[in-house]
C-alpha cells in the first residue's frame, strides 16, 4: 500500500511541476520494484525502459567501454531482480538503491583491471582522463534539461571537491586513496566529499522547486 | 540537517561501500538509532542521484535487454532447486510413511486372513452354514444368538474388512504412484538446474557404481579437496602444515578478511610431466595463459560446519596467471573484496569465513587478467543454505 507521501493529486489541466515529475518518477520506480519483488517480469521490462538509459550512461562513464558497460548494465538489472524482495523503501530511495548496485558492480570491474598506486601522478592522470571523457562524451549527446542542470551543478562546485567526488563515485577511489594521493588529511577528504554530495543535492532541490 | 552527528563523516563512505563489514555493522546500528544520521544518508543519496544524472545520457544498445530477460528466466528456474530439496524430503518421508502403512496393513491383514481361514475350516469348527447341535446351550447362561446368525455376521464382517483393506491398499498404491511421479519430476528439475553454468555446485567427487559416468574433477582438485577436508576436520596438524604450505604461496596474494589461500605443491613426478608437456609444444603454455576462461561452472567445495566455505581450484578451473578474487555482495552496497590471489600451476584451497556475514548476501568468485577481462566463475547465495549445505 502506498503511503500518502507517494500519492500525487493533480487537477486535470494543471501543469506538472518539475518536483511533481521527479516525485512521479520515484513513485513509478517504487511501484515497479514492488511488482518485481512479486516476480512480475513485465515490470522488469518497464523498469528497464524507465531507468536503462540512466544506468547505462553512468556505467559507460565509469568504465569507458561500451561492451563492458553493456555487460554491467545487464548484471545490474539481474541483481535488481534478485534483490528486489529485500529492498526497503525506508532505507533508500529506489533510484539511489539501483544506482548504487550498478556502481558497486562497475567498481568491481575497475578494481579487477588492476591495482592502482595512490600517488599524485596517478591522481592527476585520472582527473585528466575524467575531464577529457566528460568533454568528449558531452559533445556526442543532446542533454535534457535535468541532466544539464545536474552537470552545471557539478561544474559549480570547487574544483578539488568536484574532482574528489568524481574520483570516488565514478572511478571507485576510496577516501584514503584520494587523501594519500593529494597528501591531505583523511578527515578533509571525508568532509569534502560529504559537503559536495550535499551541495549537489541542494542544487537539485532548488531546480525542483523552481 | 540541524545538528552535526558524530558519525556524519562516515556516512559518505557508508553509501559508497567503503566501510569494512564490522564498521558497516556499527554504522547501521547507529543508523537505526539516529533520525539525524538517517536523514543525512538519504540526503547524500540524493546527491549521488544528482551526480549520476550529470553524466551525458546515452541509451543502451538494443541488444542489452535480451540477456537480462534470459537471465531472469534462468533465475526463476533456479528457484525450483530449494523447493526440490523440500519436496524431496517431503516426498521421501511420505513414501516411507506410505510404505510403513502398507506394511502395517499387510501385517494386520495376513494373520486375520489366516485365522479366518482356520475358522472356516470344516475340521476345526462346525460348518457355519449347517445348523449347530442344540446341546451347545446350557441352563443358567444367557440366551445366545443362533449359530447361523453368528456365522453370517462373521462372514459379513470378514467380507467388509477385506473390502476395506483392499480399498486401503489400492489407495496406498495410488499414493505411491503419485509420489513416484513427483520424485521423477523433481529429479528432472534438479538435473536441469545443475546444468546451469556460473553456479557454485556441490557434488561428490565420483561414483564407483558401474555404468555411471565418473565426475570430471581433475586429480589436482581432488587432492586439494581431500587435503582441505582433512584440514578442516582436524585430521592434520594444522598450524605446522598450513605454515609450511602458506610459505609456498605466491607473493601476489591479498588477504583482507581472514581468507586462507593454501597452495599445494605439485609432486615431483607431476612437475616432470608438466615439463615434458611444456617442451612438447607451445599449446601447454598457451592454454595456461589463454585469454579466455571457459568456466566449467563447477567449483568443488564444502562447508566444514565451522562457518567457513572451503573451495578448491586448479588450472582446469582458473588458468595460471589469472587473478582469482572473492567478493561478498550485500544488498545495495558495493561488493567487499575478501581477498584475491594469482593462480599458479599448483592446486589451491580457499577457505572463506562466511559466518560473520550472515544470511542475505552472496559470495562471488571472479577470475581476471587485467584489462583482458573478468569472468564470474560462480556465486554462492548465503540466503539459500539448502543450495550449499547438502
Amino acid at each position: 500500500m502506498e503511503t500518502a507521501e507517494h500519492q500525487i493529486i493533480q487537477f486535470p489541466g494543471a501543469p506538472e511541476t518539475k518536483k511533481a515529475q521527479l516525485t512521479q518518477a520515484a513513485s513509478e520506480d517504487l511501484r515497479l520494484l514492488k511488482l518485481i519483488a512479486a516476480g512480475d517480469q513485465s515490470a522488469m521490462a518497464a523498469l528497464y525502459q524507465h531507468r536503462g538509459t540512466l544506468l547505462y550512461s553512468l556505467l559507460l562513464r565509469m568504465l569507458g567501454d561500451e561492451m563492458e558497460a553493456q555487460e554491467v548494465t545487464q548484471d545490474t538489472f539481474v541483481q535488481i531482480w534478485r534483490r528486489a524482495v529485500t529492498y526497503d523503501p525506508a532505507r533508500s530511495a529506489p533510484l539511489a538503491w539501483m544506482l548504487l548496485i550498478g556502481r558497486g558492480l562497475a567498481v568491481d570491474r575497475l578494481r579487477a583491471r588492476g591495482r592502482r598506486q595512490a600517488h599524485h601522478a596517478t591522481y592527476e592522470a585520472e582527473v585528466a582522463s575524467l575531464e577529457f571523457e566528460w568533454v568528449s562524451r558531452s559533445r556526442q549527446v543532446e542533454q535534457d534539461e535535468l541532466a544539464t542542470v545536474c552537470a552545471s551543478a557539478l561544474n559549480r562546485l570547487p574544483e578539488a571537491q568536484a574532482q574528489a567526488l568524481q574520483l570516488a563515485f565514478l572511478r571507485g577511489w576510496t577516501h584514503e586513496e584520494i587523501a594519500r594521493s593529494r597528501n591531505e588529511p583523511l578527515g578533509t577528504i571525508k568532509a569534502r566529499i560529504r559537503r559536495g554530495l550535499l551541495a549537489l543535492r541542494q542544487i537539485l532541490k532548488e531546480y525542483q522547486n523552481g | 540537517m540541524a545538528e552535526r552527528h558524530p558519525r556524519e563523516d562516515e556516512a559518505a563512505r557508508y553509501i559508497l561501500g567503503e566501510l569494512t563489514p564490522s564498521e558497516q555493522r556499527e554504522f547501521e546500528a547507529e543508523l537505526a538509532q539516529s533520525v539525524e544520521l538517517r536523514a543525512l544518508v538519504q540526503e547524500l543519496e540524493e546527491g549521488v542521484e544528482t551526480l549520476a544524472r550529470a553524466v551525458p545520457q546515452r541509451p543502451p544498445p538494443p541488444q542489452t535487454w535480451a540477456p537480462i530477460e534470459q537471465a531472469i528466466a534462468a533465475i526463476e528456474q533456479e528457484k525450483v532447486v530449494p523447493a526440490f530439496w523440500v519436496n524431496w524430503w517431503r516426498s521421501g518421508w511420505a513414501v516411507a510413511a506410505a510404505c510403513l502403512l502398507g506394511w502395517a496393513g499387510y501385517a494386520l491383514w495376513m494373520p486375520r486372513s489366516k485365522s479366518e481361514t482356520q475358522i472356516a475350516s470344516p475340521t476345526a469348527v462346525p460348518n457355519p452354514i449347517s445348523p449347530a447341535p442344540a446341546s451347545t446351550t446350557t441352563e443358567g447362561q444367557p440366551p445366545s444368538v443362533g449359530p447361523d446368525l453368528i456365522s453370517a455376521a462373521l462372514a459379513s464382517s470378514a467380507a467388509a474388512n477385506a473390502n476395506r483393506e483392499l480399498n486401503g491398499l489400492r489407495w496406498q498404491i495410488a499414493t505411491l504412484q503419485t509420489q513416484l511421479q513427483e520424485l521423477t519430476q523433481t529429479l528432472s528439475e534438479q538435473q536441469t538446474a545443475l546444468t546451469d553454468p556460473g553456479r557454485l555446485k556441490f557434488f561428490p567427487t565420483g561414483s564407483n557404481s558401474p555404468g555411471t559416468t565418473a565426475n570430471t574433477l581433475s586429480p589436482g582438485v581432488q587432492r586439494a579437496l581431500f587435503y582441505a577436508m582433512a584440514q578442516e576436520l582436524g585430521w592434520m596438524p594444522n598450524a605446522a602444515s598450513v605454515e609450511t604450505l602458506n610459505s609456498l604461496q605466491n607473493v601476489f596474494t591479498t588477504n583482507l578478511h581472514g581468507v586462507d589461500f593454501v597452495y599445494l605443491p605439485v609432486p615431483a613426478n607431476a612437475r616432470l610431466a608438466q615439463a615434458v608437456a611444456a617442451t612438447s609444444g607451445a599449446d601447454a603454455v598457451n592454454t595456461a595463459m589463454g585469454t579466455t576462461i571457459q568456466p566449467s561452472g563447477e567449483i568443488p567445495g564444502f562447508f566444514p560446519n565451522n562457518g567457513k566455505l572451503v573451495m578448491a581450484f586448479d588450472s582446469t578451473t582458473v588458468p595460471r596467471g589469472r587473478v582469482l578474487s572473492f567478493y561478498y555482495n550485500s544488498l545495495g552496497y558495493e561488493p567487499i573484496l575478501l581477498g584475491d590471489t594469482v593462480a599458479t600451476e599448483n592446486p589451491m584451497i580457499v577457505s572463506l569465513p562466511t559466518a560473520s556475514f550472515g544470511p542475505g548476501g552472496e559470495i562471488s568468485v571472479t577470475a581476471s587478467l587485467g584489462f583482458m577481462g573478468t569472468n564470474t566463475l560462480g556465486r554462492f547465495f548465503l540466503q539459500t543454505p539448502s543450495l550449499g549445505r547438502p
